[in-house]
């Protein structure tokens, strides 16, 4: 199967650029910031460092350009059999994130193959987990 | 039992105004520009798109407020390790980070209509004290989990919606998380780097060891919440990037190649065997 980012060159490219991006904080070789050492990430160095990563020399202008590409027209969503996705999203002020959330949520998108109110919302981090592979 | 996250509570009090304060200083050094125009945003996109954001965003508001959890707990361990005071500073900035990314997120959500809210677990998140290692040990793990595993995948998921999202203040939100993602990413990989050699080769045996958990229960997190449905149209689609929403089988994907092409890779420069660590890593329950 061909993966779709192959085909899309805005995918392509974003993909590209994430990856290089995740490349060039893996490989940064600051001064020692262990135990009993100096480390020098400040908020002015974070900065820097982050504006010195290859991807984000690149990004802005394909962005501006991609900013053509958005869709303005509406098209209806199948979203209605994503009700009782919406039953537990009242104003904000339901259970968001729990166990019975997230199972609410992977049952309707089970039955109606829709991402529902879920988007990709893994950003972390995640908690750290035990060597038994609990979390703390 | 449940506990409140409200992007919006206490800011009109004396603690807002601090906190308005320490993100101002924040913001000049980092040289961030103001928060574009958000007053026809809500007119721009159907009801359906906009609830998807309205979700996609509160739940981002919500794990990355859990997030900060996570950093102070992880200052606990850099404390009991006898860390610089400037490494506790720069854990304590980064637990600072995620609550203003927590409030960046429920910006998003008010502009779309909806209410900065929600209830999440009672009990936040915090790092493990991992037994039978030193301070230091433990926490080069939790370091190692945190900035070398996790925010790394997120500079790659961040990265790559911000390469697509075109809607002005989802851009602008999602350039003040991705620069602080870097910085948090970095110092994981920083502090790996200088504490492992330091632990002994025993200490690389039990790291490889724990490497296997730890990349079975990150692969387990990342598929919550990087759910997988059926396409929808292209047009569709068009606007959930336009707002930062991701497809998530292209996540899935692009988490696999980050940790295939990028984590291993340098954690092996490392001396660790994450290669053998990846492929046979324990699976968990997402």
């Amino acid at each position: 199967m061909v993966h779709p980012d192959a085909v899309n060159p805005r995918h392509a490219e974003a993909r590209r650029r994430a990856l290089l991006a995740a490349a060039a904080v893996a490989s940064f070789a600051a001064g020692a910031a262990g135990c009993g050492a100096a480390v020098s990430l400040s908020p002015g160095d974070a900065a820097s460092a982050a504006d010195g990563a290859p991807v984000q020399a690149a990004v802005d202008a394909s962005s501006r350009d991609a900013a053509a590409d958005a869709g303005a027209d509406v098209v209806a969503d199948a979203a209605a059999s994503c009700d009782d996705c919406a039953l537990l999203l009242p104003n904000g002020t339901l259970p968001a994130c729990t166990p019975a959330y997230l199972a609410c949520l992977r049952d309707v998108m089970t039955r109606t193959g829709q991402g529902c109110t879920l988007a990709c919302a893994a950003w972390g981090p995640f908690a750290p987990p035990a060597m038994d592979g609990a979390e703390a | 039992m449940t506990r409140t996250v409200d992007a919006e509570l206490g800011a009109a009090g004396v603690f807002g105004a601090e906190h308005r304060r320490l993100l101002g200083y924040l913001q000049r050094a980092r040289g961030d520009g103001p928060a574009p125009e958000t007053s026809a945003l809500r007119e721009r996109y159907t009801d359906d798109v906009r609830a998807t954001a309205v979700g996609t965003w509160r739940l981002r508001m919500v794990n990355e407020h859990r997030s900060s959890g996570v950093f102070a707990g992880l200052h606990g361990a850099m404390m009991e390790c006898g860390s610089a005071f400037a490494v506790q500073t720069t854990v304590l900035r980064m637990a600072l980070d995620e609550v203003h990314h927590a409030e960046l997120c429920g910006r998003v959500v008010a502009a779309f209509g909806g209410a900065p809210r929600a209830e999440a677990e009672a009990v936040p998140a915090s790092v493990p004290r991992h037994t039978g290692v030193s301070p230091l040990e433990s926490a080069m793990r939790n370091a190692l989990f945190v900035g070398c595993l996790a925010e790394t995948v997120a500079v790659a998921l961040v990265s790559h919606e911000r390469s697509l999202a075109t809607e002005p203040l989802v851009r602008w939100t999602l350039d003040q998380i991705l620069g602080d993602e870097v910085s948090h990413a970095r110092f994981g990989w920083t502090f790996v780097r200088d504490a492992l050699p330091g632990l002994g080769v025993e200490a690389v045996v039990r790291t490889n060891a724990y490497l296997r958990v730890a990349f079975g229960y990150l692969e387990a997190a990342e598929h919550t919440f990087l759910p997988v449905a059926d396409d929808p149209s292209a047009e569709l689609a068009a606007q959930r990037e336009a707002l930062g929403l991701c497809r998530g089988q292209d996540a899935r994907d692009l988490f696999a190649d980050t940790v295939r092409t990028v984590i291993v890779p340098q954690l092996g420069e490392l001396g660790l065997d994450a290669a053998s660590a990846w492929s046979g890593r324990r699976r968990m329950a997402a």
